[in-house]
């Protein structure tokens, strides 16, 4: 059964088309790549897939509910049980700490477990910033602090948007690691890309082109994927 | 957690939040001012209005056809007990007297005699000015009203023979000092009423007796329903002159601080709410990030609410304080006493502040909760 499905999704924002009739299917446990030039409606696929944002036709759905049809409440529900993000601009609360923030998607969530929180830090290296506030940490450090909140509520979904645009190339490879190990562990992984190199570590690879779907294919070096 | 985000939020902000809790202090504040002040100028006002003499006359029941009533009875009315309560009371009886052919007054006009306690009168109208003072006065003593002294031609230390009008019965006084009032008593001469009872063959009679009242009209009221339950001899009246201002000033005072502390709370409810929705407005991004991470409207809301709570209440607290200092200063130069602490007016401010902070809510929290995370994290 599939993760996420899709079928004839188009989504328009005032006259302008940024998905037009877009049909997928993604398996558990998939990592895929979504590329594509600026403007030709990754994003808003990926926000449409975690229910950040509704189609306006077609139908979506993912780990077996259709989030097409469900309330701005249900889909709150939705975006912190089943989908874990990770954002370019890394959205950290900026007066919460590293550990405050990855508590605060607990919070939302269910109970705050400190402990637990300090162990999904632990796992992105951040052991010891628990107590840095996000100015205080570099962007490698901030994505990673983002990829624990993603990580703390245990969804089997993370979506990904270009989540190494604003890293050095080290800090590139970590966070593309760590994705590599969520793979391996069994989540299903969404990524927005523009870098070739980035998407290649995917196991297949969506193209999109002026909102349509142009191209799906498998990627020929997934290196992490192999590990 | 909650809590812990909640202090973060506070400490995190720039001085548009100062804004807002001095917005909630200065209306709790001047409503905790207006409320000391006018829990305190009942009593105050009360007390000064005291100085303007007797605001309670007892006479003799109009149908009983009596001049006079009797003190032994007037003691047994149903009096306060409290001394708090009931001031002073002065029995007063008067007469008509003149000096005899052969004393040493000048004009042997007859003047009216009036006969006192002159300590209790003096508690009853503070404002009798005796020189050289005197707080009693013997047998043999007489106090002449400044302008009896003029017209009689008669000054402190003379000694002089007066006969009473209705009896005939003759007495020698000496003039132990001189009376200012403003009133009647200027025009008389004062004896000690016992003294004059008997001059006048009137034992344990009196004309009229005062009484100064605290409490206010209502306790005056309640006073003279009490009296004329308890006697037909003697009835009793307010005096409406005074009883009478110190509702009216009431009233007027009331008024006064109702508008002003409206006219802050309403001022201060637009610039909390204005400032708030500035506010949200900043942090237009933290809400759509939290609500992207799978935050409801209810826990977004649940945190505007909370945190407009806190400026309410932590803005009331200070505001009440602040009030009770601006009350000291203004109840210091009006009545010349400090405010006294009510903390029955805590409740009051906390509420009102809060009352404010939940009505400037209205408008930030339905901002916040209309707030799209996907239009955030888009940056539009």
């Amino acid at each position: 059964m599939s993760n996420v499905l899709l079928k004839q999704v188009s989504k328009k924002y005032n006259n302008v088309l940024a998905l037009n009739d877009i049909s997928l299917a993604i398996e558990n446990n998939e990592w895929i790549a979504v590329m594509g030039p600026s403007g030709s409606g990754k994003s808003t696929l990926l926000n449409i897939i975690g229910g950040l944002d509704s189609p306006t036709a077609g139908k979506v759905v993912v780990a077996g509910e259709e989030i097409s049809k469900l309330s701005s409440k249900q889909l709150a529900t939705f975006r912190r049980e089943k989908a874990g993000f990770v954002f370019q601009q890394f959205y950290l609360v900026p007066y919460l700490t590293a550990l405050e923030n990855v508590m605060l998607a607990q919070y939302f969530h269910s109970m705050t477990d400190e402990q637990e929180a300090v162990a999904a830090l632990q796992r992105v290296g951040l052991r010891d910033r628990l107590q840095h506030l996000p100015s205080q940490l570099s962007g490698g450090e901030q994505q990673r602090v983002c990829m624990a909140r993603a990580l703390i509520n245990h969804p089997r979904l993370i979506l990904a948007d270009e989540p190494t645009g604003n890293l050095d190339a080290e800090n590139e490879r970590i966070v593309l690691e760590l994705l590599a190990e969520l793979h391996r562990d069994g989540h299903t992984i969404i990524i927005v890309t523009h870098a070739p190199h980035i998407g290649e570590q995917a196991q297949k690879i969506i193209r999109l082109a002026h909102g349509r779907l142009v191209d799906v294919q498998l990627s020929a070096a997934c290196q992490f994927c192999k590990i | 957690m909650f809590a812990r985000i909640l202090l973060k939020s506070f400490r995190g902000r720039d001085s548009r939040q100062w804004v807002a809790f001095l917005a909630v202090v200065i209306a709790a504040s001047v409503a905790a001012t207006l409320l000391t002040i006018r829990a305190d100028a009942g009593a105050k006002i009360n007390v000064e209005l005291r100085a303007y003499g007797a605001n309670l006359v007892l006479t003799p029941d109009a149908e009983s056809e009596q001049q006079t009533f009797s003190v032994s009875a007037m003691m047994q009315l149903p009096w306060p007990a409290s001394r708090d309560t009931l001031r002073g009371l002065v029995p007063v009886l008067y007469g008509v007297m003149s000096p005899v052919e052969n004393s040493n007054a000048a004009s042997q006009r007859a003047v009216v005699a009036l006969g006192t306690e002159v300590a209790a009168m003096r508690q009853v109208n503070s404002f009798w000015n005796i020189l050289p003072p005197v707080n009693e006065l013997h047998e043999n003593e007489i106090l002449l009203g400044q302008a009896a002294a003029r017209k009689l031609k008669l000054a402190t230390g003379q000694s002089v023979q007066w006969r009473a009008a209705a009896t005939g019965d003759t007495a020698s006084f000496h003039i132990a000092g001189i009376v200012s009032t403003g009133e009647n008593e200027d025009d008389q001469i004062i004896l000690n009423l016992a003294t004059l009872q008997k001059m006048l063959r009137l034992p344990d009679r009196t004309t009229l007796a005062l009484a100064s009242v605290q409490g206010g009209p209502a306790v005056v009221e309640k006073l003279v329903a009490d009296i004329s339950r308890h006697t037909t001899e003697i009835r009793a009246k307010p005096i409406r002159k005074i009883a009478g201002s110190e509702a009216h000033i009431l009233r007027i005072l009331t008024l006064l601080m109702s508008i002003v502390t409206a006219f802050t709370v309403v001022v201060a409810t637009l610039c909390l709410g204005a400032t708030m929705t500035a506010l949200i407005v900043e942090r237009q991004q933290e809400v759509g990030i939290m609500k992207a991470i799978g935050a409801e409207n209810r826990h977004v809301g649940r945190f505007v609410a909370a945190e407009l709570t806190l400026l309410g209440l932590g803005g009331g607290l200070v505001g009440y304080w602040v009030g009770f200092f601006f009350a000291g200063v203004i109840s210091k130069n009006v009545f010349n006493t400090y405010a006294s602490l009510r903390l029955e007016i805590l409740p009051m401010v906390l509420i009102l502040a809060l009352g404010i902070s939940l009505a400037a809510a209205i408008f930030p929290l339905r901002r916040a909760l209309r707030i799209e995370p996907i239009i955030v994290l888009r940056g539009e």
